[in-house]
């Protein structure tokens, strides 16, 4: 679908930020007006097609620009993007990108025909598009756009399935239950009694035996199946399961979290959840959060963005104003800190504020 | 009260700095170190007001007398454990087996390998029933400190569970011709179940099933038969 057939999803959006006084709420308030509302007004369409780039950036802009300016034309925008679509607890803000949000809900059509689902639309278009009998065998482009999305999708999700063994009734070389190609189109000179092994008889009172029985795959198939390990009983059948998920079914909520940890900057070593957790006002906390993230409009971080200003602290005029001069080490702090009893605050500050302020709130 | 109070009071600073400092910056107000302080007290007591219930309701929680529990007169007791050190990681189980006076049957640890939690106690319940049949006990009462396992139990498993596999066997054993029920008991009263689902971890994958009670477990299995109880 080509990117016009989107303008009235964008147009939507852009009349609810006319209406709304962006200025009349603080950075916290619309974070929480954009994550609730901007981003779930495409949330119809995006369960059908699959947004071009193009879209989803728009949108993706839309949304920033509100968070930081408001109504204003320009603002500078303090925190990435890519830090703030983190979760709140890995130090985002929880907003979803776009191209995530789609992709997680065109994935519930995936996940219907994965499931061969008995819908009437899942029926339709299985019978007209499903050709190999298996959506995860089906690559060809068609004149369809929502199966084509759905193929697309299928491409990125592809991992997140995992074909769980029950009674292990499934021919072992026709189903793409591994890796997800059937092992047929793969290898040659199978004998006809190897051809009929079905799934359970990989196994012998749960030892594996496929070493043994020696067919012509992959030692990498091998190795797999050998860390499979099933229970194998006669009375669930084989079927694919959605693997992040320990109850087997397709969550949103799941499928966007999987998106989202393969993402390589997401690292959970660092702790955020402290800063929510504060018993403070909102705006108190959006604003520690923007100086764990180094990114406060202090004259050294402008300087730093190369806006036309010196480095200086207005109100000691000695050092430059750095997050931590500015807030704690500036002569002017020190006196209010030792005004409320922190005598001495230099231990407060370090390179890293965001873990300081942790201990340091720890400690208290 | 105090953790709380002296913890909110440094962001709230940090924000009355940032604010005093923006004034000057931009309207030419000069900072004055006493009014500032004010109104960091003055902020503090507003958000303490409008926050305090919620901590005082978030701390409150009930306590429970917990202890080992035993059935009626000739009934055997299982208590199964599961252990991971970190999730996903290196996981094991195991457990244990009691007549209603404390006294020792047999034990059994082993790992699952590379796996969660949830693996691991329902693994151990499995096993553990497995061998009270095969030992052939006629009344039987379980008791896991997993109450996901136990609810997962109490009703028809979806087939597209992970464990489902592992849960409709528990299922087909629950159903024999025996007298046999699962409860949930708090961490307190599993304790020997939890020493042996430690060592669970640390063993290799072939389970390990032992008549004679280990040494480590001797404290336990003590306060057990005696009738000690914790607070939680």
């Amino acid at each position: 679908m080509r990117y016009e057939a989107f303008l009235k999803i964008q147009d939507k959006v852009a009349s609810k930020l006319a209406s709304w006084k962006g200025r009349l709420l603080n950075k916290p308030g619309r974070v929480t007006l954009a994550k609730v509302v901007l981003t779930s007004l495409p949330a119809y369409t995006m369960q059908i097609c699959w947004y071009p780039q193009y879209a989803c950036e728009t949108l993706d802009k839309t949304v920033r620009n509100f968070i930081w300016h408001g109504e204003k034309d320009r603002a500078m925008h303090m925190v990435g993007w890519n830090k703030i679509t983190k979760p709140r607890k890995l130090g985002g803000q929880g907003v979803r990108p776009a191209r995530l949000q789609n992709t997680t809900l065109l994935g519930k059509l995936v996940w219907s025909f994965v499931q061969s689902n008995k819908k009437l639309c899942v029926s339709i278009l299985a019978y007209k598009y499903l050709k190999e009998g298996n959506i995860f065998l089906e690559k060809a482009k068609t004149d369809s756009p929502i199966w084509n999305a759905i193929l697309k999708t299928l491409d990125v999700l592809e991992d997140g399935f995992a074909y769980k063994i029950g009674d292990g009734d499934t021919n072992m070389w026709f189903h793409p239950w591994i890796a997800k190609h059937p092992h047929i189109n793969v290898v040659q000179n199978i004998s006809p009694d190897q051809l009929c092994l079905k799934i359970k008889d990989l196994w012998v009172d749960g030892k594996s035996i496929i070493t043994e029985l020696n067919l012509p795959i992959s030692h990498e198939i091998v190795t797999s199946v050998q860390e499979l390990k099933p229970t194998i009983i006669s009375t669930i059948a084989d079927t694919w399961v959605w693997k992040d998920n320990l109850n087997g079914e397709y969550t949103a909520k799941s499928v966007y979290h999987w998106l989202l940890s393969r993402r390589d900057d997401i690292v959970s070593l660092e702790k955020w959840n402290w800063i929510w957790k504060l018993p403070l006002s909102a705006s108190v906390q959006f604003s520690i959060w923007q100086v764990c993230h180094n990114s406060i409009p202090s004259k050294h971080v402008l300087h730093h963005r190369r806006v036309n200003v010196s480095a200086t602290c207005p109100c000691c005029n000695g050092e430059d104003e750095s997050i931590p001069h500015c807030i704690i080490l500036c002569p002017r702090a020190v006196a209010v800190w030792s005004g409320c009893g922190f005598l001495d605050v230099s231990s407060l500050c370090a390179n890293n504020p965001s873990s300081n302020m942790e201990i340091s709130y720890k400690c208290y | 009260m105090l953790l709380s109070k002296i913890g909110s009071i440094a962001p709230i600073m940090m924000w009355n700095l940032w604010c005093t400092r923006n004034k000057f910056v931009f309207d030419g107000i000069q900072p004055i170190v006493s009014t500032t302080v004010s109104a960091i007290y003055a902020q503090l007591q507003v958000s303490q007001r409008a926050f305090n219930n919620i901590i005082s309701i978030a701390l409150v929680r009930p306590t429970h007398e917990v202890c080992w529990q035993h059935g009626d007169n000739d009934i055997m007791v299982l208590n199964v454990d599961g252990s991971a050190l970190t999730n996903p990681g290196k996981a094991g189980y195991g457990g244990l087996v009691r007549n209603f006076e404390g006294k020792f049957q047999f034990v059994f640890y082993c790992s699952v390998g590379l796996s969660n939690i949830l693996h691991a106690e329902i693994h151990a319940l499995m096993i553990g029933i497995k061998l009270c049949w095969k030992a052939g006990y006629k009344k039987l009462v379980c008791f896991s400190d997993s109450l996901h396992v136990v609810q997962l139990l109490s009703k028809k498993v979806s087939m597209l569970h992970h464990y489902a596999n592992l849960l409709e066997l528990i299922q087909m054993y629950l159903v024999r011709e025996w007298n046999i029920s699962t409860h949930h008991i708090f961490r307190e009263g599993n304790s020997c179940a939890d020493i042996l689902a430690k060592l669970g971890v640390k063993h290799s994958e072939s389970l390990v099933m032992m008549h004679q009670p280990l040494s480590c477990l001797s404290l336990a299995l003590l306060a057990d038969a005696t009738g000690v109880s914790f607070r939680t």
